[in-house]
């Protein structure tokens, strides 16, 4: 199936995929089920897998990373869903919240964080969900109150992909109540939170899928960050910012999942024999594997384009919410036809067979940077201009 | 040439926009009057093909460039303000440009103007009563009898039967070879109702209520033996070549369908109003637009795609029968959402309203050139090197 | 047509799901993610469930046994599975197979193992797809052999629920190569095997189920008394049948339950959580999949129900069978699914007291166990159309 990248993105993505085929996927299958990486492991990966431009790619040339373009980035994050999403979730998050803080914060921040971060001495995580707020955005509860040289943090943070390995996180704080209260897009503000200087509690929440990853429930109580640490007064259009390209990236991870399971299915089929033959060349076989190869380009096509659009600076919300919102729905169908053409082997955790994770990990797309529903709402108030949303 | 399609060529945009302004003006009115009083006449098919002028130019124009995506955008317009007519139109273009490529020196130019003009209808004499699904089950016979190939047999399903004045024949010319492999023993012809008389009678559809598709009956029909356009080591793969084409060509009319249908349904959003609001601002509803516009989507950039290839020449058939089974199954549900939209409007043949439609103008893609399960087990033999289709 | 449950059947229901919800749930949510029972653990609750008739319900009254129809037997499937799918899918297992042993084991061997097995002291599996042989019966390569007094069996069987834990099988084999060749429905034995007998057998750990266990059993020559034929050759297929019959509607009862527990969490959180001021059962897409889901739960028990009503009358139901798991499996899917979106992360989450992600992992083995969409599909059209399909 040819999508017609440009060609130097169809070589790196060949590299890509050799290199990853060849060093981490046969230590994803192994460790995956054993559940989070140590931190050591953790830095390990981000090392190897810097080589290839990886970690520092979101990052601008000017501040010294590889300053790669949105379709790169999908590129890169699709090769490496397709081996070991758990590991994508991880390096894709610290990567991207790294190029966020090193483009936004300021010339100390970069000067201080920039190498840490892209050697893997430090985690980066954004720090946004609460415990009841994921989908309504109204509803923030965590305060950041400046006192004298000090904003005082108080509240909870939930979901954050990365969180109990993170050094550093990107804080979105109500710093003004009463503006926000008035209007949820003010009186929020962007903090640059640091362990070292600020310590929280944080406890991982661990989830069906993505197990080789920590997700974190942070508990500020009254915790000191530095006014300097103020990135932006303007929290609400600062998360935006992010929120579009996680999207992408969700939508990516989704086409690296349905390739892997693709991939394996063909191979199945030509090597799996009953009746006499092998099961490929049952009908019911055939018409799974067009739809799942359907679901897949349909996906890559909306994908690629958003990221198309990114790149060429053109407003494209509702191309992002499209491919989000479509690849983690078909997601779905794809690894469960993927698990119903091995059969038992399908669900089976062990003999060599990834189905099942595959089935796991894919989940967690439809739900994380926005639910089906919130996302299909979004794009019905840009089609219609009538919101729906309360 | 690297070609992301996330936007048309600039020429090919002004094309679209042209060609939408022209058949809004010229052409809409008459539709959607005229639809539903069945077939055109002979009369009436040439005024509009003149009236079309404009249009076909324009497209012409455009192809010396970008011949399969310029035609797509074509079929798409035509088909979002009268999809039958736009299946009419080319369907016969498409056949008498393919015969004008081929057919002896001395009737090109005739063939070329009369079409354009609307005097000589084409049509695609290939399927048969026994014979839709499974072209291994040819009977119509051309016997080499001197000067001539006397054929016999029916034709039955081809667009644009009825009216046709000049038509690409498949027919058996070799049975014993064909016997022994289907690929073997076919010739196409060019045949002419004026040289070679048939009969020839309608089969009315559930929708494209002003076309026509006939069912033809050869009796010792004699075609001048100069008028064989691909012999029978050829046929079967030029029938193949020809079918990519059309098969992309059907996706086409699906994308024009699917717009119309969306387009009306956003504004009725708007306009409709329900518990005091307009009917927009419900959930359900705009999950439905959401579903429709990302459908829609998906389905352009697959044609669009497919078309993209084949103007660079490369081999496509995977790429053009995904389209084609995919966007002829989703319009299916995207016309039954605009339906539900538009609650009994949406069933209503008059009122104003064209739901019902392009409802019933949806369900033909799904067959012709075609069925949804051919479709996918030829895509799945492409995949897995194995076939399911006998 | 009655669409009531009978009342004494209402009554079973009600009576099973208080227990299970106060009994065995606590247990259930705790230990389930914390892999296989033990042998041990697994007695305990099994003694548990004897209190409401689990086990019993399946073997015959001159054992001590209280038989209950088919459609109790789903109500005990569904309540049962509703609280811990894994605990459902072993118990169930055992306890058809130990009917089978009860009918039709050899004396000596009834004595021996049925009343340890009653109170699961003794677990017994079945034993019938193999490596190379899941949907393809015709392609069982496992022999038992007449040699003497014995017949010595060869080869393997793969997927077997309890198979590790299992100190007796129900083992179909080819015991005439030459007829199974000819005919597979020729040539087929049913054996009981037991551990003493030498069998190796290792876990295969699938994707959810976690408490219970799968087996992959070798077979090197393994010898069992020739007394223990439970079906002897050319008979064995017959067995086999009759036995999926009813293994179908059960994997049906198990996926009611599982569905029944999604609509129940998803129900109470839509009315605890609060998004834009106000619970999100009031947003138009959560009530639409509240909706579906009720729906495609209610279409699941119909079928499930009429199909086990059938069997209690003696009516052939193979097509009802079949449809009944055919659709519940895809219900279960699009119902399981629905249930995390709900809980948005919540619903991903392996702790925090939320199962929803649980039920999306155990609700998979039924997609594929007693028969994959596919077989159902071309076995449901064979059926109607009188041709196959299948190869």
């Amino acid at each position: 199936m040819q999508f017609q990248l440009p060609e130097e993105l169809q070589k790196k993505q060949m590299e890509l995929r050799e290199f990853l085929d060849k060093e981490i996927r046969p230590v994803a299958d192994a460790r995956d089920a054993q559940g989070p990486l140590s931190r050591e492991e953790l830095k390990d990966f981000i090392l190897k897998l810097r080589h290839m431009g990886y970690v520092t790619g979101p990052t601008r040339r000017q501040y010294g990373g590889l300053g790669h373009g949105y379709l790169e980035r999908v590129i890169y994050e699709e090769e490496m869903a397709r081996v070991w999403p758990g590991l994508a979730a991880t390096v894709g998050t610290h990567s991207g919240v790294a190029a966020h803080i090193i483009r936004s914060g300021t010339e100390e921040m970069r000067a201080r964080l920039t190498k840490p971060m892209h050697d893997g001495d430090i985690i980066a995580c954004d720090m946004m969900s609460e415990p009841q707020a994921g989908s309504d955005t109204t509803n923030f509860r965590c305060t950041a109150i400046l006192e004298g040289d000090y904003y005082i943090v108080n509240g909870q943070k939930m979901w954050q992909t990365n969180g109990p390995w993170a050094d550093v996180g990107l804080l979105l704080a109500i710093s003004d109540p009463e503006a926000y209260a008035k209007d949820p897009r003010q009186g929020t503000v962007n903090l640059l939170v640091e362990k070292s200087v600020s310590p929280w509690k944080v406890r991982d929440l661990p989830l069906i899928g993505l197990k080789a990853g920590m997700t974190g429930h942070f508990v500020f109580e009254n915790v000191s960050v530095p006014k300097e640490n103020l990135i932006t007064t303007e929290g609400y259009k600062e998360n935006l910012i992010g929120r579009g390209w996680a999207r992408v990236a969700v939508a990516a991870w989704g086409l690296g999942l349905m390739q892997a399971a693709l991939e394996d299915s063909i191979d199945w089929c030509k090597k799996r024999i009953a009746f006499g033959r092998p099961i490929g060349g049952f009908q019911l076989v055939q018409e799974m594997i067009a739809d799942m190869a359907t679901d897949l380009a349909c996906s890559r096509l909306l994908t690629y384009r958003a990221a198309e659009m990114m790149d060429a600076g053109i407003r494209c919300d509702l191309e992002q919410n499209m491919a989000k919102a479509f690849a983690t729905e078909v997601g779905k169908r794809v690894t469960d036809k993927a698990i119903q053409i091995h059969g038992a082997r399908g669900l089976t955790t062990q003999e060599g067979f990834r189905l099942e994770r595959y089935y796991r990990d894919t989940v967690t797309g439809q739900i994380a940077e926005g639910t089906i529903q919130i996302v299909k709402l979004v794009m019905g108030r840009r089609l219609l201009g009538i919101s729906a949303i309360r | 040439m690297t070609i992301m399609l996330f936007q048309l060529p600039e020429e090919l945009q002004r094309l679209q926009s042209d060609l939408r302004e022209f058949l809004d003006r010229e052409i809409r009115p008459i539709a959607d009057v005229r639809d539903a009083q069945g077939p055109l006449s002979r009369a009436e098919l040439k005024d509009l093909f003149l009236k079309l002028t404009p249009i076909t130019q324009m497209q012409l124009e455009a192809a010396t460039k970008r011949r399969m995506l310029s035609w797509m955008i074509f079929s798409e317009e035509m088909a979002r303000v009268w999809t039958s007519l736009a299946v009419t139109v080319t369907t016969s273009l498409g056949t008498i440009f393919y015969l004008a490529s081929r057919a002896p020196e001395h009737m090109r130019a005739r063939l070329i103007k009369g079409g354009l003009e609307g005097d000589i209808i084409g049509c695609d004499m290939m399927s048969e009563p026994e014979a839709g699904s499974d072209t291994g089950n040819l009977k119509t016979t051309a016997r080499l009898e001197g000067d001539y190939y006397v054929v016999n047999g029916q034709k039955m399903w081809p667009t644009n039967g009825p009216w046709a004045d000049v038509g690409i024949l498949s027919a058996v010319a070799d049975p014993e070879a064909y016997a022994k492999n289907r690929r073997e023993g076919v010739i196409h012809l060019i045949v002419e109702k004026a040289v070679s008389p048939w009969q020839v009678r309608d089969l009315p559809f559930i929708g494209l209520r002003a076309g026509t598709t006939g069912h033809f009956i050869f009796e010792n029909c004699r075609v001048p033996k100069e008028n064989l356009i691909a012999d029978s080591s050829k046929g079967y793969s030029q029938n193949l070549a020809g079918r990519g084409g059309a098969r992309i060509g059907v996706a086409a009319y699906g994308l024009g369908i699917m717009q119309a249908a969306l387009e009306d349904s956003i504004d009725w959003c708007k306009k409709r109003i329900a518990f005091g609001r307009p009917i927009g601002g419900f959930q359900l509803v705009q999950e439905m637009i959401a579903d429709m516009a990302t459908d829609l989507e998906c389905s352009r950039l697959l044609v669009y795609l497919a078309a993209e290839l084949m103007d660079s020449g490369a081999r496509c058939d995977l790429e053009q029968n995904m389209a084609k089974a995919f966007v002829t199954e989703v319009a299916k549900r995207v016309t039954d959402k605009a339906i539900q939209i538009h609650g009994a409007r949406g069933l209503t043949t008059q009122e104003g309203f064209r739901l019902e439609r392009y409802y019933r103008d949806a369900v033909t893609g799904q067959i012709g050139e075609g069925t949804i399960q051919i479709v996918k087990l030829v895509m799945a033999r492409r995949i897995l090197g194995i076939s399911a289709v006998v | 047509m009655d669409f009531q449950l009978p009342a004494e059947v209402e009554k079973l229901q009600i009576e099973l799901r208080d227990f299970m919800t106060k009994e065995i749930r606590p247990i259930a949510d705790v230990r389930d993610q914390q892999g296989p029972l033990s042998k041990k653990e697994l007695a305990e609750i099994i003694q548990k469930c004897n209190k409401v008739g689990y086990v019993y319900s399946w073997v015959p009254a001159e054992w001590g046994g209280k038989p209950r129809t088919y459609l109790e037997h789903v109500i005990e499937a569904e309540e049962m599975c509703r609280v811990w799918p894994a605990l459902s899918a072993t118990v169930d297992t055992h306890s058809g197979t130990l009917r089978l042993l009860a009918q039709t084991a050899p004396e000596e061997m009834k004595k021996r193992l049925v009343p340890p097995g009653l109170v699961g002291e003794v677990i017994a599996c079945d034993m019938v797809s193999e490596p190379q042989a899941g949907s393809d019966t015709r392609g069982f390569r496992t022999t038992a052999i007449l040699d003497g007094d014995y017949y010595i069996v060869n080869g393997e069987k793969m997927w077997q629920t309890n198979g590790p834990w299992s100190d007796v099988g129900v083992l179909t084999a080819i015991g005439d190569p030459e007829a199974y060749a000819r005919n597979p429905r020729e040539g087929v034995i049913t054996l009981a095997i037991e551990r003493s007998s030498g069998w190796k057998v290792r876990d295969l750990p699938f994707i959810g189920l976690r408490a219970g266990m799968t087996g992959h059993f070798v077979f090197n020559n393994c010898k069992v008394p020739k007394e223990n034929v439970l079906r002897p050759t050319g008979m064995g297929y017959q067995q086999a049948l009759n036995v999926r019959g009813w293994a179908r509607v059960n994997v049906a009862a198990q996926g009611l339950g599982v569905m029944q527990a999604a609509l129940e969490d998803s129900i109470e959180w839509c009315k605890k959580r609060m998004a834009f001021d106000r619970p999100i059962g009031g947003f138009q897409l959560v009530q639409e999949m509240i909706a579906d889901m009720a729906t495609d739960l209610s279409c699941s028990r119909m079928l499930t129900y009429r199909a086990a009503a059938m069997m209690d009358a003696g009516v052939r139901c193979d097509l009802e069978q079949n449809m009944c798991k055919y659709f519940t499996v895809e219900a279960s899917k699009r119902v399981t699914d629905k249930a995390i979106q709900i809980h948005g992360a919540r619903g991903l989450t392996t702790h925090e007291g939320f199962r929803l992600e649980r039920y999306y992992r155990d609700a998979a083995v039924g997609h594929i166990a007693e028969g994959t969409q596919n077989v159902l599909r071309l076995v449901i059209g064979r059926r109607l159309l009188g041709l196959s399909a299948i190869q």
